[in-house]
């Protein structure tokens, strides 16, 4: 049997089809079986995804032409940070920071032993450097330093307006007022980036799975506020408090027509662009909204207009001032003993602030008493017609609850529906107590409070709101009508000639504070409000002013005239010239 | 490689065949040169290898040319928001500018006078 010899050849032709065969079985598997598994591991390696973060909406206001004026702007600022693996010049670098950025540098960064520790890669040496700063610092060449930019609030007007706006914390969160409470509209949506990227994560657009969503920018606000009356308002609190002797208070003016806010001003105020600083934190809140406090006998002004509204007076009505009255348990006084005895007007029952004459038109309500049915008719008016008993909606965060009990209540009794009649005994806050002294002397229609004019879109599209009208009536039109002069006559009665023949109407209030430690009302710690309304020559309310001044240190019952109605007085006398109306 | 042949084909079979539905005459002789170039299968082979070679050179290119204008747009990205930051710096600094607290201490200001007749509800 002959042997068949294979030729040298013939096993060089094998052996290479046995290793062509072993390639294509495990090109086979890698390409076919494992063909997603490698796909994926590719994709991760090769494809990154980007958050595009969108522009956080701007703020403004407008000036008297109509025009746009900023009051809150983005602001591109950098972090510089070092990456000690590649810093070759610690020194200089160090240099360069302290001379350039003093005040922004992190001094505990800049060591030589953190910045020559070539086992990190990121080390933050100064934050929120603007622009101006970053080209210089690059135009020295140095190894090793990065710059991020982020952005940050800028606000022009500096402190203006500071608890209105709110700020932006450093987690980029809204925090009190209308930062707060459009957070979510005003950061917008964030777009998404996904693309094949080079080895330094620079998108290639190379892939046939590159998703590009754009960000969607914030909103940007119109606020209704006026920034001379906001700037005025802020001046006049301020020297009105350090002559009171008090240490807080706001202002609030609001467009009786409309409900449109013109300036909330609180003091002591602060930076937002340093809100880090405040040490206080009620120094961020806006207390015209976050604060229920006890008005006082502003509130004379709206239970005259129940009862006018009720048919159970008239501006001309006779009450027999006997100065004091017993309710159940309770002995209410007047704090002016000197018209006691005497017959007076429901006119003068404003004008002197006769605490038994708006508890006995309670009791007209209820035929002469105190009765349930009374106290259900003025629960009535405060809760639904005057609205106390929800919030405004104004757009705030944190606008507070105010305090208002019902005749079905245990609280609800005679005694506290008596002192309800002259604010005390029920706590609102200034936005509420505004907004239905406003409704009561517009005719009785009942406006939303609003700070916002108008909205700008992500598309640029700009947007003016309406007035909402959340109830009309709410006293009738001639009541509505009867109230208004009959403050303006109390208020003429009181300074006659003062007001040179404008149409003015004010009243004011002090009330008591209660102390929590004892359990009573203290004595020498009030609470000061002043409220009033200038009209035009056709006596149409143009603008109401609610002052408050919080813990006027002086025993006795005067720290609404003698505190907070002389900034109502200076701030009502600003916007006379300023709107330039006519008498 | 390529054979070069050079050859005379009688189509007088195909013009008899058309003679009566044209404007050919009867008998009449004629002839076509085709290509005398013929293809073998190598040459067929290389061909093919080149083209291939050349699309892939096509598609290599192209992808160079997408992955250049992503650098270009990341570049072109870079300097608009530099523009963008620029622009909102002097949007503030406008905005500063105009500011009340700006305008209330300018000399424009200062050189005000106090109105002469002004009333006041006192």
């Amino acid at each position: 049997m002959a042997t068949q010899k294979i030729s040298r050849t013939g096993v060089v032709t094998v052996g290479l089809f046995l290793v062509l065969a072993v390639f294509a079985v495990k090109l086979f598997s890698i390409q076919i079986i494992d063909h997603d598994k490698y796909v994926s591991v590719a994709e991760q390696m090769q494809t990154s995804k980007f958050t595009i973060n969108p522009e956080r909406g701007q703020i403004y206001t407008r000036d008297q032409n109509g025009e746009l004026t900023p009051l809150v702007l983005n602001q591109t600022v950098y972090t510089i940070f070092a990456d000690p693996s590649q810093v070759k010049n610690p020194g200089k670098i160090r240099d360069v920071i302290k001379k350039n950025v003093p005040d922004k540098m992190i001094e505990s960064n800049l060591t030589d032993k953190k910045l020559n520790n070539k086992e990190n890669q990121y080390l933050v040496l100064a934050r929120q450097v603007t622009r101006d700063q970053v080209k210089k610092i690059q135009e020295e060449d140095l190894a090793g330093l990065g710059f991020q930019p982020t952005t940050q609030r800028a606000y022009p007007e500096g402190n203006l307006a500071a608890q209105i706006l709110g700020f932006v914390n450093t987690d980029g969160e809204g925090q009190y007022g209308v930062e707060g409470f459009f957070d979510d509209e005003l950061t917008g949506k964030p777009g998404l980036l996904q693309s094949v990227t080079d080895v330094r994560r620079i998108p290639l657009m190379i892939g046939t799975d590159d998703v590009s969503i754009p960000a969607q920018n914030g909103a940007d606000y119109i606020l209704t506020i006026d920034r001379s009356i906001q700037s005025q308002a802020e001046v006049i609190l301020k020297n009105g408090l350090e002559r009171a002797g008090t240490k807080s208070g706001s202002i609030i003016v609001m467009n009786p027509q409309n409900g449109k806010i013109l300036s909330m001003a609180n003091y002591p105020t602060y930076n937002p662009a340093e809100f880090s600083e405040v040490v206080d934190i009620t120094n961020f809140q806006n207390r015209t909204t976050s604060y229920a406090f006890e008005p006082g006998s502003v509130m004379k002004t709206l239970t005259t207009g129940m009862a006018l509204d009720a048919g159970v007076i008239t501006p001309n009505t006779i009450y027999h001032n006997t100065g004091c009255v017993q309710i159940d348990d309770a002995q209410i006084c007047n704090a002016s003993r000197q018209v006691d005895g005497r017959d007076m007007t429901a006119t003068q029952i404003l004008q002197w602030s006769l605490n038994t004459g708006v508890v006995w038109e309670l009791q007209q309500i209820g035929n002469g008493d105190i009765t349930k049915q009374a106290r259900q008719t003025m629960f009535e008016y405060f809760a639904n017609r005057y609205r106390f008993s929800q919030k405004t909606g104004i757009e705030q965060a944190g606008e507070a609850r105010s305090s208002l009990f019902s005749p079905d209540d245990v609280q609800g009794g005679r005694v506290r529906y008596a002192n309800m009649t002259f604010g005390q005994g029920m706590a609102v806050t200034m936005v509420q107590f505004t907004a239905a002294f406003s409704a009561a002397i517009n005719g009785g229609t009942y406006y939303q409070p609003t700070l916002i004019d108008g909205v700008v879109d992500h598309k640029g599209k700009e947007k003016t709101l309406e007035p909402n009208i959340l109830a009309q009536n709410i006293i009738s039109e001639k009541s509505s009508r009867e109230l208004k002069e009959m403050i303006y006559q109390a208020r003429q009665d009181n300074q006659p000639g003062k007001d040179k023949g404008y149409y003015i109407g004010s009243k004011t209030g002090t009330a008591q504070i209660y102390d929590d430690a004892t359990g009573k009302y203290a004595l020498n710690r009030t609470t000061g409000t002043a409220i009033g309304f200038t009209a035009d020559k056709d006596k149409v309310p143009q603008y109401v002013i609610m002052v408050r001044v919080d813990d006027y240190p002086e025993e006795g019952a005067y720290a609404g005239s003698r505190a907070a109605q002389p900034i109502f007085d200076e701030l009502n006398n600003y916007i006379i010239q300023y709107r330039g109306f006519s008498k | 490689m390529l054979k070069q042949r050079t050859e005379f084909i009688s189509t007088r079979g195909r013009a008899r065949a058309m003679a009566g539905g044209g404007s050919w005459n009867r008998n009449q002789n004629l002839t076509v040169y085709a290509s005398s170039i013929k293809l073998g299968p190598i040459s067929h082979a290389v061909l093919i290898i080149l083209l291939i070679a050349f699309l892939g050179l096509l598609y290599l290119t192209q992808l160079t040319k997408t992955s250049t204008f992503g650098y270009e747009m990341n570049s072109i990205n870079q300097v608009r928001a530099q523009l963008a930051a620029e622009q909102d710096d002097l949007k503030i600094e406008n905005a500063r500018l105009e500011s009340l607290s700006r305008v209330q201490s300018s000399s424009v200001a200062a050189a005000m006078t106090a109105p002469v007749d002004v009333v006041h509800a006192d």
